[in-house]
């Protein structure tokens, strides 16, 4: 009976065990601060998370060669979050460059300012969790001839350690010589002006009198008649100078490797 | 041994004091006890918005709850249109009108075909049943037949007949004055693209185009706002430049001008939207007739003023084509093209014969002949060379029969005629109503088809008989067409001052990329020249 008994209550007892009772959550408290790179997606409307950055998406490309002579820096700005606590006293972080095997690494002082002397720059406001992270790049001389490869990353300052390996360090390739705008392919340039190459970008240029670079691209492609309408005015207007070129004895407009420039878009089969 | 079997026991018995815990003591298991709702169908109507008119429904419902015991809720599902590129769509109860039983809503809404959910909840049970209702709704403006006139100065006009009535001379009241010259046509066009100069964003809407030999004007249908003129309408400068016409295809605008056929993006959930200008053009020379092949499947076919043939189009507006055909017994380099049709037997149904057919004259010799295509082949199947006696070869005016008949409507003498293209025989159309000593000067077949899964609310099919005494026309509007003969007399005349050239109907619906896209099944929704 006594055994008989037991069992009941164990089993009883072993009921009221498995009910699960609500407890009281705790206070974020971890002491330790991170920074990791911000991604906002257009299509998706909203932030990427870790899983969703890939490696191409940390490099960005720039140019002087679309910019006003007399500019000899410009600030590129890449945005950032902060993983932790929120503080109402604004906190310094630092960077440091990362050196890539086999490329042209821009060198500190020469084709950037060095991260120790634009320290004044880095800072996460009180009160915030965002902040811009700014790289001067110079546009020094070698840079007409050449492309150099600035990788950097957070650096652990004892205020912000890094946070996501993949969403830590960025990477900025420049040069001063044209180069294929960084969106051209996410705005399906080829299939609108035809494959890129660097004198038909220059001939863009000049012809219209804009920049044709990530910016002027966004503002390009908002208006879809713009665009088919200046996709046959290129063509016209190479036409016209080529003709030009023939009558004065010339030969017509081609790229490096000898193809003639052509704005015939490139075809979707 | 004892100790065992009590365990055992104690273990087969455990489930059945946790499970015995509780009495069923529901109720609704007892269907007596649930009250049945039903709610009988509801009419579908059609309301002019910002007119202070009131959409008033008294539903019937069957029920033995009584009011008290119910809640009733009205919901308002808009047609998808989103000036972003996806539409947002989550269920009929995103927008609540009203919560009473009867529906009394003040109706200010852009013009569409909206569905209008009634809803009628047991609160005790949570039973609800629904039924719905489709309300067509359209401005002053956006519903209805755009005369164009010439004014007889030098100047055109336009007349807007509504179901209230006719507004005259719009154009006028509109921008002061009269368009300057000598009136070529008149396009309805959907979904066709502007930037808003309210708001400054771009956006799209049914647009009524008109055009002279000297002018062109765009004006909205939702509330007759000028959208574009010459100056505005392309990249380049087009100010001399002489527009003709403008048709739907696919997912495109294509505008017909001497320079040729110049294309631009339609807006819809599909294609997004775009300022709704025109670029560079394909092939110069691109006169008002233009008509579809197999529902714009195979493109489009269009008279090439320049090279005086027919050329074709693909759909996209990409490339044009001269059509391949033997020009027997005619001079090709004197031929100008008088007139156009487009003819679908089947519309209703799913599957038809489609024929267009243009009709050109010599410039010399008055010699007519008749191209007739195949649409769905996308040639050209014969050229006939017209007796010089039948009445469509001396014909002030003609006009094709679209949805009933392969005939064309010639005016000869004052009097109608149809020629049919199968015979070749000619019979004359007996018109009643038409009034004593009236001459007809005018004949149109206007219609609006929307096929198959669309909104047909506003579908219908009009011979539309012109007279002239005067400076004042009258129309006769006639429904009731058998094998293209208007049977009895005209459900609506209509009067006014000049002399009428063209007439194409304003749905408040629009006409999507999907409707285009089914044509080749159901036929064309409207006509594209004549």
């Amino acid at each position: 009976m006594k055994t008989y008994i037991k069992t009941v209550m164990l089993a009883v007892m072993a009921g009221a065990a498995l009910t699960s009772c609500e407890k009281e959550l705790e206070e974020y408290s971890h002491p330790d601060c991170y920074l990791n790179f911000y991604y906002w997606s257009q299509t998706q409307n909203e932030a990427l998370t870790s899983d969703e950055v890939t490696e191409e998406m940390t490099v960005a490309t720039y140019s002087f060669a679309t910019k006003p002579v007399e500019l000899k820096r410009d600030t590129v700005w890449l945005d950032a979050i902060v993983a932790g606590t929120i503080s109402d006293e604004p906190r310094k972080f630092m960077l440091e460059q990362v050196t890539v095997e086999g490329a042209d690494n821009a060198k500190p002082g020469v084709h950037y300012v060095d991260f120790k002397d634009a320290q004044d720059i880095y800072v996460v406001d009180g009160g915030k969790n965002m902040v811009k992270v700014g790289v001067v790049l110079l546009r020094d001389g070698s840079l007409k001839n050449e492309t150099v490869t600035l990788k950097f990353r957070f650096k652990d300052n004892g205020v912000f350690k890094p946070g996501y390996s993949n969403m830590t360090e960025r990477t900025i390739v420049y040069t001063d010589r044209l180069s294929k705008p960084a969106n051209w392919d996410d705005y399906y340039m080829d299939y609108t002006v035809g494959v890129y190459g660097q004198v038909k970008h220059q001939l863009m240029i000049e012809w219209t009198g804009k920049a044709w670079d990530e910016d002027y691209l966004v503002e390009f492609n908002v208006d879809q008649a713009y665009t088919a309408y200046m996709a046959t005015w290129f063509q016209k207007k190479l036409a016209e100078e080529n003709a030009a070129r023939i009558a004065a004895g010339q030969d017509v407009y081609r790229e490096a490797d000898g193809a003639e420039v052509s704005f015939v878009p490139k075809s979707w089969w | 041994m004892k100790t065992s079997i009590i365990k055992l026991l104690a273990f087969l018995l455990l489930p059945a004091f946790v499970t015995a815990c509780y009495d069923d003591d529901s109720t609704l298991g007892d269907m007596s006890k649930v009250a049945t709702i039903e709610v009988e169908e509801m009419d579908n109507v059609s309301i002019v918005s910002y007119s202070g008119n009131r959409l008033k429904v008294t539903p019937k419902i069957d029920t033995r709850l009584s009011d008290a015991e119910m809640d009733y809720a009205w919901y308002l599902v808009r047609p998808a249109h989103d000036t972003s590129v996806t539409s947002d769509f989550a269920g009929f109860r995103d927008e609540k009108i009203s919560d009473q039983k009867e529906l009394d809503y003040e109706v200010n809404l852009p013009s569409g075909g909206y569905i209008v959910v009634f809803e009628a909840t047991d609160r005790a049970t949570g039973l609800s049943a629904i039924q719905k209702m489709t309300v067509s709704v359209s401005t002053e403006f956006s519903k209805g037949f755009f005369i164009l006139k010439d004014m007889g100065n030098g100047t055109a006009e336009i007349d807007l007949a509504t179901d209230g009535g006719v507004m005259e001379n719009l154009i006028s009241k509109l921008t002061g004055s009269a368009m300057d010259g000598s009136p070529v046509g008149l396009s309805v066009n959907y979904s066709q693209c502007f930037i808003d100069d309210e708001t400054n964003e771009m956006d799209y809407s049914t647009v009524v185009n008109i055009f002279t030999d000297k002018d062109y004007a765009a004006f909205r249908t939702e509330d007759m706002h000028r959208l574009f003129t010459k100056e505005n309408i392309g990249f380049e400068d087009m100010s001399a430049v002489k527009f003709n016409n403008m048709v739907n295809s696919m997912s495109c605008l294509m505008l017909l001008t001497s320079e040729g056929i110049h294309t631009v993006g339609t807006g819809g959930e599909y294609t997004g939207v775009n300022s709704g200008k025109f670029g560079f053009p394909v092939e110069p020379g691109a006169c008002k007739f233009i008509q579809p092949m197999s529902g714009l499947m195979n493109g489009l076919v269009y008279w090439n003023d320049d090279k005086h043939m027919l050329y074709s189009i693909d759909y996209n507006g990409g490339q044009a084509f001269p059509m391949d055909y033997a020009a027997d017994g005619m001079d090709i380099l004197r031929q100008k093209c008088i007139g156009s049709g487009y003819n679908f037997i089947g519309a209703g149904g799913f599957g038809g014969d489609e024929t267009s057919y243009f009709l050109t004259e010599d410039n010399t010799s008055g010699q007519r002949f008749l191209y007739l295509i195949n649409g769905a082949a996308g040639m050209v199947t014969d050229i006939v060379k017209l007796d010089n006696n039948l009445h469509i070869s001396k014909a002030v005016a003609t006009a094709g029969n679209a949805l009933n008949a392969t005939i064309i409507y010639c005016i000869d003498g004052g009097n109608l005629y149809a020629f049919d293209w199968n015979s070749g025989s000619e019979y004359a159309v007996p018109l009643s109503g038409i009034g004593n000593g009236e001459e007809i000067c005018f004949i149109t077949n206007s219609f609006f088809n929307l096929g198959g899964f669309s909104d047909q609310s506003e579908n219908f099919n009009n011979l539309i008989v012109g007279t002239q005494k005067g400076s004042i026309y009258k129309l006769y509007f006639y429904d009731n067409i058998v094998g293209g003969v208007p049977v009895g007399k005209p459900v609506r005349t209509i009067e006014g001052q000049g002399k009428v050239k063209s007439i194409r109907y304003a749905s408040s619906l629009s006409v999507s990329m999907d409707d285009l896209f089914m044509c080749s099944y159901f036929g064309m929704p409207m006509p594209y020249s004549d």
